[in-house]
């Protein structure tokens, strides 16, 4: 979606894993990664949800290291893979002139946004574009900003940081749904 | 190589898109199916509260087979939803009619419908979902895999409606959120 596979592969096997993700950004910036990571281990009906995946998904986050909104979904989708083991391969870019072409086709609302990410087939074709910001998140962001004028119904979560923990697992649960359910792929595997 | 959505090219197509009358009108056959499930569509009175508070415009195109079962489920939805929401402009459009639009937006290598584009009042492309949402999915997983499913913690929706109508609906006010909150628009209205 947006993109094609062959880029989305160039881009993901030039990739970081989480931890060298971090550990690639100047120090100041790596705090607010790790202390996300500690906020957002899943509990025990995320894992048992995860636990249940049987397709294999590629997953690229095109981030910043410097970026809030990037630490929390990032936090959150390394937990996420972590609980999925072989089935979630996750990886990591930064928004930096090395991946100019995904960045420059992938605009959002005229904007170069991130975090963005990519959820894959095995076979990187892509089956869903998430970002920039989630549902809760932008739900604060317009209380803090418009005050009563805000055109927010909801009720502000009990957890904010657990809250987009939850938004993301349900996008990362619906494309595992459909990669499990594609004919295609229910044809390859025999399933 | 990939070059994303360009604003002009989408307001062109977005212009040629139909109306829910007039798309409805180009197969009165299958459109019994769609004015069935709209007629049993109803917003809570919180939903339309949400709805009517929206003041960004949205145009929102959905790539569509008036022939597709999915679509059927799903275009009543996005219409009941637009109805609501005067900010909202929605059209439909067949899916082989502007192929790289199609091609730009393929699921899992598949030209699936209904993909669903959301837009700035500009037509700078802000998210794209589809196939099918995470409530749909559920439900159609635990139909088709019954015991035997993979995913143990997901829910089967009592009401598959319901679902489809807040699912939609969630990513409807995501998007307005972020177009309302938006540097750019803010500067361009003055609020």
């Amino acid at each position: 979606m947006f993109m094609d596979a062959d880029t989305l592969r160039t881009a993901f096997d030039q990739g970081l894993t989480y931890a060298g993700f971090v550990q690639a950004g100047e120090p100041g910036h790596q705090h607010q990664w790790h202390e996300r990571y500690g906020q957002l281990e899943l509990d025990a009906r995320q894992t048992e949800v995860v636990k249940g995946f049987g397709r294999t998904m590629k997953v690229l986050c095109l981030t910043g290291q410097w970026c809030g909104d990037c630490a929390l979904q990032g936090a959150a989708l390394q937990r996420i893979a972590e609980a999925a083991g072989e089935r979630i391969d996750l990886r990591f870019i930064p928004r930096s002139d090395d991946f100019a072409e995904l960045i420059v086709a992938n605009r959002i609302n005229e904007g170069y946004r991130v975090p963005m990410t990519w959820l894959m087939a095995e076979d990187f074709h892509p089956c869903a574009r998430f970002g920039d910001r989630t549902l809760s998140r932008y739900r604060s962001m317009a209380r803090k900003a418009l005050g009563d004028a805000a055109p927010v119904i909801a009720d502000s979560p009990d957890n904010p940081v657990r809250a987009v923990l939850t938004e993301v697992l349900n996008e990362v649960e619906r494309v595992q749904l459909l990669l499990r359910l594609s004919p295609r792929l229910c044809e390859l595997h025999g399933d | 190589m990939p070059t994303g959505l360009r604003a002009n090219a989408m307001q062109n197509t977005f212009e040629s898109a139909l109306t829910w009358d007039a798309y409805l009108a180009t197969d009165p056959d299958k459109a019994e199916g769609w004015r069935e499930l709209h007629e049993r569509i109803q917003l809570t009175d919180a939903q339309r509260t949400l709805l009517s508070s929206f003041t960004r415009r949205m145009p929102v195109l959905m790539l569509s087979g008036i022939w597709c079962g999915d679509c059927v489920r799903q275009g009543p939805v996005l219409q009941a939803i637009a109805e609501a929401a005067p900010s909202i402009d929605l059209r439909f459009i067949d899916r082989d009619t502007d192929e790289d639009l199609r091609d730009a937006l393929a699921v899992n290598d598949g030209h699936r419908v209904p993909v669903v584009l959301f837009m700035a009042e500009d037509f700078e492309a802000v998210s794209a979902m589809g196939d099918r949402t995470l409530g749909y999915y559920r439900h159609l997983a635990a139909k088709k895999l019954g015991g035997g499913c993979p995913m143990p913690g997901a829910p089967t929706a009592d009401d598959l409606l319901d679902d489809l109508v807040q699912d939609w609906l969630d990513e409807f006010e995501r998007v307005h959120l972020l177009l309302r909150l938006s540097g750019r628009l803010r500067a361009a209205h003055g609020d």
